[in-house]
């Protein structure tokens, strides 16, 4: 039983599920996107062509701007929104966990339902957010939510914050409570208000949370396919296309197996930068 | 004080609305005629259709994509499970060459989208003729679970006292006793933060994968099928909206029952005690 060759037996089961679906899956698109093929016709070697037509790629540009759009704007409303929220739940007390509990609950919605429902809500012409403009007056403020060129990406960007804001608080919250009550006693003592007690304090004192949110929005933003694909289509005219949509399109919709490959390998690279600086943080909260 | 008290329900209460409101939305809608849909939409006085439920639920095949995806769900989460909970059980307990690299293989692939796989499955599995086939979807299911199954489990696997492992090999279990008899039942929390992750979010909500590697109409899952079903049944409002709120009763009752499991996987260092 101390045989320790017995112990790479017994870890092989798992190492070959792993190796056969995901990493070779991902490292094949390597290979592939030296070729040019459209899944029928014999595949033709074409060296580094689909490198250097991806560099001079106009819509692939706008695809990684608008997954960038995506993960900023995200960024700058979720992280202080969810703070905030954060902050107004930390304490117990009547109606707490309901509140928790509703705002949590966008996270277990698929995100093909989450499309299709805002559809409903964000369409321009019977949408329910126009409607209600239009009936108290501000039609002026009716806009095309989806289909604007350079509205539609933040409109995309807000249902996203809507999805997973609650990911964040939970975090914040969890974060929290592992702050010791005395701090907060002593600062109340000292005549510390509300205020700096939650900026000079809190803040600080969440800051590994902070980090966990933001690697955790980042990875989850370059995962979205969904919500675009659904609400958007990438459309119109590639205005709100992000890398996913546009890999699946070039492949599945165009049937250039070999270049769709070759994005896929851009956002294989980009998935193993964040695994690494996910695993970097993990270390760091260990030790 | 009461002041301050009363402000934050009047801006959590605000805030839950507008999380909310969607849902309710698409609720109000599944419940009109297609012809009614749009106007009006501040009369609630109008008669509610209650068998666009049921239509929905027939011209859908909804009740069929339910049991696929069931069928799916399950079969992927308790393989999974088995797998991920006696590997990071064989990773975290003992010390041998190449443990540390092998575990870091294994969490590498955390942050990697699963399109880009989705053309290698794809054509792969057409070659090999696996296409179309509910175990090679399962199969990949678990393959992409793996990192954050096993990052999870190691987690928490390598806090359990040593002396607990000690007494079962005393009392004569070897290693697979050891890890059926004391190690998987002492990481309960662990073992369904875990499944709630796969199985929730992981594989029921899945879409890009069941869309590509299934292609049979009959066979489908919830997700792909509802997707193949936007085209066909493009101006049928009422009865997409009613199979959107059929759907999501599922998800917000396993919502409800999980939620605590969820909240720990997401604080990963939560599942300690």
């Amino acid at each position: 039983m101390r045989n320790k060759r017995f112990l790479y037996l017994l870890v092989f089961p798992a190492l070959l599920i792993y190796t056969v679906t995901l990493v070779a899956p991902v490292l094949a698109v390597i290979p592939y996107s030296l070729y040019k093929w459209d899944g029928i016709t014999a595949a033709r070697f074409i060296g580094l062509k689909n490198f250097f037509l991806i560099l001079s790629d106009k819509v692939f540009y706008t695809s990684l701007l608008n997954t960038l759009i995506i993960v900023v704007v995200s960024q700058i409303v979720m992280l202080p929104l969810s703070f905030g929220i954060a902050v107004l739940l930390r304490r117990n007390f009547r109606g707490n966990s309901f509140y928790k509990t509703a705002i949590f609950l966008p996270i277990i919605v698929a995100p093909i339902i989450i499309a299709l429902t805002w559809g409903f809500i964000l369409e321009p012409g019977t949408g329910l957010i126009n409607t209600v403009l239009n009936k108290i007056g501000l039609s002026f403020l009716a806009f095309g939510w989806l289909g604007s060129k350079h509205l539609s990406i933040f409109t995309i960007s807000f249902v996203w914050v809507w999805n997973i804001l609650g990911l964040d608080m939970i975090i914040f919250l969890a974060g929290m409570r592992s702050i010791s009550k005395d701090i907060f006693e002593a600062a109340e003592i000292d005549g510390a208000n509300n205020f700096n007690r939650t900026f000079f304090m809190t803040l600080p004192l969440v800051k590994e949370q902070i980090l966990m949110c933001l690697i955790l929005n980042v990875t989850g933003s370059v995962k979205i396919f969904e919500l675009v694909y659904f609400l958007t289509t990438g459309g119109p005219a590639h205005y709100t296309e992000v890398l996913s949509t546009y890999m699946f399109k070039i492949g599945f919709g165009s049937y250039n197996y070999g270049y769709g490959m070759t994005i896929a390998f851009f956002v294989f690279l980009i998935g193993l930068i964040l695994s690494v600086t996910f695993i970097k943080i993990l270390r760091r909260e260990e030790s | 004080m009461r002041r301050k008290i009363i402000l934050r329900h009047i801006f959590l209460s605000i805030f839950v609305f507008f999380t909310l409101i969607p849902i309710l939305w698409i609720v109000v809608i599944s419940l009109k005629t297609n012809n009614t849909v749009f106007i009006g939409i501040f009369e609630f006085n109008y008669k509610l259709h209650f068998e666009n439920y049921l239509n929905a639920w027939k011209s859908f095949n909804l009740g069929r994509y339910f049991i696929n995806t069931l069928l799916i769900a399950t079969s992927a989460t308790v393989i999974s499970l088995a797998i991920s909970s006696f590997t990071s059980y064989i990773i975290s307990r003992f010390s041998f060459k190449f443990k540390n690299i092998i575990y870091l293989y294994f969490i590498l692939g955390l942050a990697i989208p699963a399109y880009t796989a989705i053309y290698p499955l794809f054509i792969g599995t057409q070659k090999l003729h696996i296409y179309d086939s509910y175990l090679t979807l399962i199969l990949v299911y678990v393959g992409w679970s793996l990192p954050i199954s096993v990052l999870i489990m190691v987690g928490f696997m390598k806090n359990i006292p040593k002396v607990l492992e000690d007494a079962g090999y005393i009392d004569g279990c070897n290693l697979f006793g050891v890890f059926t008899r004391i190690i998987f039942p002492l990481s309960r929390p662990a073992v369904l933060t875990v499944v709630t992750f796969n199985f929730v979010l992981g594989f029921w909500n899945e879409f890009i994968l069941a869309n590509s590697l299934i292609s049979d109409p009959l066979r489908k899952t919830i997700n792909a099928g509802l997707a193949s079903g936007i085209a066909a049944f493009s101006y049928d409002y009422v009865g997409m909206s009613a199979s959107i709120v059929m759907i999501l009763i599922p998800e917000i009752i396993m919502f409800l029952i999980f939620q605590k499991y969820l909240v720990s996987g997401l604080t990963l260092g939560g599942v300690k005690e």
